[in-house]
């Protein structure tokens, strides 16, 4: 039965069958006598309807059509009636210009952000994607924190961990916990500050600044000056790295923040993930 | 096609004929005239080759004489639209212009007058006994019915050139064709 549609289909739109249409037609027409019928049919049909006198059309269209032409307005393109749509695309150029220019200025060391590489674009490396920054314990039993290079990549992978990590704690930690260490903490760098006695070593405001890559934080014995007290509280950074904060409060031994020592590159250095070694003492 | 693409037609082929005939023939290649006089010429030459045509199409359609004269006229000035902005205008496309028109034209009965007949108004048919019944049977089949069937058989347009009028696809315009023609038949056959 569908078969037998589409061949009605085929005799309604005869005029414009394919030579292999008109053939598979004319085959099924042999053998169908119901279609044969219906073939004669819209035969006469399609010639009765195109046979149809067409009425003249009125006298009056054309003089309308022409009289009502002659009182269009003269075409214009659009920039040519408002030419103030020339300079908006110049405005635009201009703006995103000196949005690039502002955004150069403002980038950190005066490079462009462009330069810097998104964290996502570095390649993964097995330390970087897998496992957690390396740490090892000193021989005060306190974490220490080792950077896995000096490139700024994982400067600023790192610090993102930091942020995260601080912003777990302090979801995590009520208000009035979360401030006293905090107030603790610098209260005791005003306390080294105010000794004259003590070194107190500049870098340790770099670090709470993201420069925290380029530190190591490794008690040694030369520096191993005693502090008898107050004992010196971690400081933000600090909490940040060394995790939650009671691992922070810990009473830790005095240590001392080196100056950022020059880390080799990653091209010449050792592959990613392997443990730097710790310094010697 | 923009004005660029149609001069290089033009160029290609001469004085306003492409290499292809049959090409020439569907592009229908003219020179895009330039100044309002050269226009006004076109709009002459265009009316003068469709406006029988395209008025009984819409007297088809609508069976009002009045509203398929102002039908008629907005396609045609349409179309001197088109050609002003250098655009070159087609057989299809003037169909187009005026289906879509018919078809506001409807919404707009719908919205007014719904259920107002205008029979009355369609021009008194000359002709033999029987051109007088099959428009009539014409007039008794639906718009769909009566568009398709006009259309094909009378316009002489490919159901594939149909669709692209309509909107809709060739196939579903085959499909339209073959149950207006039954539905023709039936009348046909018990009016003869």
């Amino acid at each position: 039965m569908k078969n037998h549609d589409r061949f009605l289909e085929m005799l309604a739109r005869r005029r414009e069958l394919s030579d292999s249409e008109e053939h598979l037609l004319r085959q099924h027409l042999t053998e169908c006598e119901q279609c044969w019928r219906l073939a004669e049919s819209f035969q006469d049909q399609a010639a009765v309807i195109k046979s149809l006198p067409a009425l003249a059309s009125p006298s009056s269209l054309r003089p309308r059509v022409l009289a009502a032409a002659r009182q269009v307005p003269p075409h214009h393109r659009q920039w040519q009636r408002r030419p103030a749509l020339l300079l908006a695309p110049l405005a635009v150029a201009c703006l995103i210009a000196v949005l690039m220019i502002a955004q150069r200025h403002h980038s950190p060391n005066g490079t462009a952000l462009s330069r810097v590489p998104h964290a996502s674009s570095v390649p993964p490396g097995p330390a970087v994607k897998s496992q957690p920054p390396a740490r090892s314990v000193g021989k005060s039993g306190r974490p220490i924190f080792k950077p896995h290079g000096s490139s700024r990549n994982h400067v600023k992978t790192s610090v993102q961990a930091g942020a995260s990590t601080l912003a777990q704690v302090l979801r995590a930690t009520p208000t009035n916990v979360l401030r006293q260490p905090i107030d603790t903490a610098l209260g005791s760098v005003a306390d080294v500050r105010s000794r004259p006695d003590l070194p107190y070593q500049g870098a340790a405001g770099k670090a709470s600044r993201g420069n925290a890559g380029h530190l190591r934080t490794t008690p040694t014995k030369a520096s191993a000056t005693p502090v008898s007290s107050p004992a010196p509280q971690p400081t933000s950074a600090a909490v940040i790295r060394a995790g939650p904060p009671q691992t922070a409060l810990k009473p830790v031994p005095p240590v001392r923040i080196t100056t950022p020592t020059p880390q080799p590159t990653p091209a010449a250095g050792p592959p990613r993930g392997t443990p730097v070694p710790s310094p010697k003492p | 096609m923009q004005r660029s693409e149609h001069e290089a037609v033009l160029r290609q082929g001469g004085t306003g004929q492409a290499c292809d005939p049959v090409l020439a023939e569907s592009l229908e290649v003219r020179p895009l005239p330039d100044t309002e006089s050269q226009i006004e010429n076109e709009l002459v030459r265009l009316m003068s080759e469709h406006e029988r045509p395209i008025y009984n199409f819409l007297l088809n359609l609508l069976r009002d004489a009045d509203v398929a004269l102002d039908c008629a006229q907005d396609t045609f000035l349409r179309a001197y639209e088109n050609l002003r902005k250098g655009r070159p205008v087609k057989t299809q496309w003037l169909y187009k212009v005026a289906r879509n028109r018919a078809m506001d034209e409807f919404r707009h009965r719908k919205r007014v007058q719904p259920e107002l007949e205008t029979l009355e108004q369609i021009p008194v048919h000359q002709g033999t006994e029987r051109s007088v019944a099959v428009r009539s049977i014409l007039e008794s089949l639906s718009a769909v019915d009566r568009e398709v069937l006009y259309l094909f058989d009378v316009a002489g347009f490919k159901t594939d050139e149909i669709g692209a009028m309509l909107g809709i696809r060739g196939s579903a315009v085959r499909q339209r064709l073959s149950r207006a023609r039954e539905r023709f038949r039936l009348l046909y056959g018990t009016d003869r």
